[in-house]
């Protein structure tokens, strides 16, 4: 009887996944999209009806669980041998609702040079000797596992995440979701067939599919990773493009976030147990030069996530030789025309697109640009707002420090000035008789970028479309992801000029927090970029 | 949208400037405080079209604020946009500059402006002496007033300038004076000055920005003069904060440090919070109750003409919970002919009969990975 429950679930999990994969546009060909088009409409109300059903059914049972208990868990995986007679410290950050205790292996530079060199002597051997074929069989068991909402590291994560970080158990929920949905083994397969030709290239000398000289590739004999705090259970992703790669991954887990690295390290270790040596996560406060300098030196690859500042700062400790990927702070925007902004469907889209991880990601739009007046504008920000508060119903907000809170005060607070006694039209939209839920500015004229998250958002009128470029491009180094509502023709020219501007996607309203994991983050491969070629006649 | 305010049948005369000065000279009570609060009200409702247009997005109804906390309290980034009295432009005769300016909107870039006519200057000095009377000489010694910044002259858009000199004439002994400059302090001179003080054994009073005494600090370690023993009945005030202009110590630490620099006690340390948008200071009160036996806990206590709310930080409106981090909103009669109800952008809380500051606000801090907005400007 339970078999037969449990395959029901895992049949309805696919189900999802298959139609989750449609809505948000992963492995769906060009030629498709018309029927996939179709099938999302009228799938779209149950689909979303299921998924916020699940999710808050997830969320009260993993509260359920955990009530009254206090978590403990060491955020540090070192290969064995070095985690030995080492003693945790607590980490230099409080737990923002309290009830999680978060510890880590006291780093010194010794230790971290002897963690880089067991990975990159033992760690290499161990992952090249497993062909590429299983590896990438063990990461999508691996979503899988991190998916099923039995998998007792799960719930664990969602409740030791939500607890430290404030985000809510439903948005962490929804954060692990997307991510583990494209992480799936078609999603591995096609990203190392799109980039590499023929991903058997990893496992020994293979010819490329247009049938030149046979080559061997190479990931990095060590790739230093530095996670950032803004999504959770994010740092799974640099593992597992190091894995897909065949090389060892030494992750450094951030103060904000350190909970998730670790519990994935353990689901891989339990699928495949020879990775012992490959995979290690680290925690030391930020800002150390000496230990930074250790966590790179023997480093050939370095992926690293944060402001701009915080990124110079780390890229004065990587070698000069060693390669690397560092995502900085951008700019997500949307561009909606005169006939985008008649369907009704559209303003809740937006809302999911501000209120997905809070508008912490650097996914988020920083504002939509609408082709209208300012009394089509505001109508539309209404709506806006209205589907913001639909989504808080499953999305539920973070929960703020009472800092946070008034920095997020006191920006609504200058929208109000600035509207009131600006001389160019502004206008600040809030939920009826307050309360400040969400709040909205509508602006025309000169474009100014707002600091947004936590359902803050922004609307800026323009004549035309071409008027949003001109706006944009004064901060053309930080864009990255856009969302259109805009008719073809106008919508391929619009995507060229920002393109060429710097932009890396684009997709639907709706879709800016769901690219697939294997996107090109910032305009780069995922995989190509990692490897060393070597032509073998 | 809200109910136009009828404020016809209301008292929106201009409140005769001497009943402010009353106040200020007797202290008052809680009824006068409240009536007088009101009718400032009033009549700034009626005669500042822009403070007029917020309190009409503020308020529902103008007969619910029966009470100075119900005052709406103008945010001080409304004085970027708007020169706001109650008086026409032609009657103002000073403009003190606010710190800060809003980017980007060709209508704000500019930083704002304080208007005082002369009523509002006279109130403004009276309170100025009254609470550094009670606050900083109220053991009546009179000082040799040291001041490190730049003379009035050389700084007609500094409030706080002009606050001190207000002071210096009052209080200050034969020898008081200005050591600062646009290039910094004069230590030469000032150590001449203080040196003179000391072989007569006269209290000195130095007084300047929080940012001049770590560079006074500073200078005085690099040229090994450093501890200096200033006579007895000796004191400092500082104001202002840092602004970027010099590290910044926590409070603690600011008077661990200038104690041990000048040898006096630390409750001889004072802080003054001042805003260009208020006329009144508020002092720490650890000179004012260094008498008593049991001394109070060090906090800034408003004048009787002042009051100080913490605000809910998510509902402005509403008290925060006590003890709570939350927005100090100021109530000033002295502001007179300005809005009294000033948002700042201070985050304090409350503390026995007054209160810390905590923090300023963060402002345009980076969200997440999305791009903060200083960061956006720094390179657009």
């Amino acid at each position: 009887m339970l078999n037969v429950r449990l395959r029901a679930d895992a049949l309805s999990r696919s189900m999802d996944l298959a139609l989750h994969r449609m809505r948000v546009g992963h492995g769906i060909p060009e030629a498709a999209i018309r029927i996939t088009d179709f099938i999302n409409r009228v799938t779209r109300d149950g689909f979303e009806g299921r998924e916020r059903r699940r999710v808050a059914a997830e969320a009260e049972a993993v509260r359920l669980a955990y009530e009254g208990r206090n978590i403990e868990t060491c955020v540090s995986r070192l290969p064995p041998g070095l985690a030995v007679g080492q003693k945790p410290v607590k980490i230099k950050a409080e737990a923002l609702l309290g009830g999680v205790e978060c510890t880590a292996i006291e780093c010194t530079p010794e230790l971290l040079t002897a963690t880089a060199t067991q990975l990159r002597n033992e760690g290499i051997k161990a992952v090249r000797r497993v062909p590429i074929a299983r590896l990438l069989s063990i990461l999508d068991l691996a979503s899988r596992l991190w998916l099923d909402p039995t998998y007792p590291k799960r719930s664990l994560a969602i409740e030791a995440i939500h607890r430290w970080t404030g985000f809510s158990r439903e948005m962490v929920i929804h954060s692990i979701d997307l991510e583990m949905r494209s992480s799936r083994k078609l999603d591995l397969w096609r990203t190392l067939w799109t980039e590499l030709g023929n991903p058997r290239v990893l496992d020994g000398r293979s010819w490329s599919p247009s049938g030149e000289a046979p080559t061997l590739a190479f990931g990095p004999s060590l790739v230093a990773a530095v996670f950032s705090s803004n999504i959770p259970a994010l740092p799974h992703l640099s593992y597992m493009r190091g894995l897909a790669v065949k090389s060892p991954v030494l992750g450094k887990v951030a103060s904000n976030e350190p909970i998730f690295a670790a519990l994935y390290i353990d689901t891989l270790l339990e699928l495949c147990p020879e990775l012992a040596q490959t995979l290690a996560a680290v925690w030391f406060p930020g800002g150390s030069a000496e230990l930074e300098s250790a966590m790179f030196a023997q480093a050939d690859f370095v992926i690293a996530y944060g402001s701009d500042a915080a990124l110079q700062a780390l890229g004065r400790a990587i070698p000069a030789e060693s390669r690397r990927l560092l995502h900085g702070h951008r700019m997500g925007i949307g561009l909606v025309d005169q006939k985008g902004l008649l369907d009704p469907e559209l303003p809740r889209q937006v809302a999911y697109d501000f209120a997905a991880f809070d508008g912490q990601a650097c996914l988020a739009p920083v504002v939509y640009f609408v082709e209208a007046n300012m009394e089509a504008a505001t109508a539309f920000a209404r709506a806006v707002g209205a589907g913001l508060e639909d989504h808080a119903t499953w999305l539920k907000p973070r929960t703020m420090r009472v800092v946070d809170r008034a920095a997020r005060r006191h920006v609504i607070q200058r929208w109000e000035i600035q509207a009131l006694f600006g001389q160019e039209p502004a206008l600040v939209v809030e939920p009826e008789g307050g309360g400040g839920k969400w709040a909205g500015l509508v602006t025309s004229g000169t474009f100014v970028p707002q600091p947004l998250g936590d359902r803050l958002f922004h609307i800026h009128c323009v004549a035309s479309l071409d008027q949003a470029v001109e706006h944009v491009r004064p901060f053309a180094r930080y864009l990255q992801n856009a969302a259109f509502a805009v008719d073809s023709p106008q919508r391929d020219a619009l995507a060229a000029e920002l393109a060429g501007l710097g932009m890396s996607r684009v997709n639907r309203p709706g879709c800016m927090p769901t690219p697939s994991m294997m996107w090109h983050h910032d305009g780069r491969l995922c995989i190509a970029e990692l490897v060393r070629w070597a032509d073998v006649a | 949208m809200n109910q136009p305010i009828d404020i016809a049948s209301k008292d929106e005369s201009p409140v005769p400037k001497r009943e402010v000065l009353d106040l200020i000279g007797t202290g008052g009570d809680n009824a006068r405080f409240d009536v007088l609060a009101l009718r400032l009200f009033r009549w700034h409702v009626a005669s500042i079209p822009q403070y007029r247009a917020f309190c009409e997005r503020r308020l529902k109804n103008f007969d619910s604020v029966d009470s100075w906390r119900k005052i709406p309290a103008l945010p001080v980034e409304a004085f970027k946009y708007a020169e706001l009295s109650a008086v026409p432009a032609s009657e103002i005769v000073r403009r003190f500059a606010t710190s800060g300016t809003t980017r980007g909107r060709a209508d704000a870039a500019r930083p704002g402006v304080s208007p005082f006519d002369v009523e509002a200057l006279e109130i403004m000095h009276a309170a100025i002496e009254a609470n550094a009377a009670k606050h900083l000489f109220c053991d009546g010694v009179r000082c040799r007033i040291f001041v490190l910044t730049p003379q009035p002259e050389d700084a007609p858009q500094m409030i706080m300038v002009n606050g001190m000199r207000q002071v210096m004439s009052r209080f200050g002994a034969e020898g008081s004076g200005f050591f600062g400059s646009k290039q910094g302090i004069d230590l030469e001179r000032l150590m001449l000055a203080i040196d003179d003080a000391r072989k007569v054994s006269a209290p000195v009073c130095l007084i300047g920005a929080s940012f001049s005494f770590v560079h006074l600090l500073d200078a005085l370690s690099a040229a090994n003069r450093a501890p200096i023993v200033l006579p007895e009945g000796s004191r400092v005030m500082d104001a202002g904060g840092y602004k970027g202009r010099s590290r910044e110590l926590s409070p603690h630490v600011f008077r661990e440090l200038v104690s041990r620099a000048f040898s006096i006690p630390e409750r001889y340390i004072v802080n003054l919070l001042g805003m260009t948008e208020l006329a009144s200071q508020v002092y720490d009160n650890s000179l004012s109750t260094a008498g008593r036996e049991a001394p109070d806990e060090r906090c800034k206590v408003p004048p009787p003409w002042m009051r100080t709310r913490v605000a809910d930080v998510d509902d402005p409106g509403r008290d925060a919970a006590p003890g709570e981090l939350g927005f100090l909103v100021h109530y000033d009669l002295a502001n007179f002919s300005r809005p009294i109800a000033i948002m700042s952008d201070d985050l304090g809380r409350s503390v026995g009969s007054g209160f810390h500051i905590v923090s300023r606000v963060k402002t345009s801090e980076p969200r997440g990975c999305s791009v903060s907005v200083d960061e956006l400007w720094r390179r657009a």
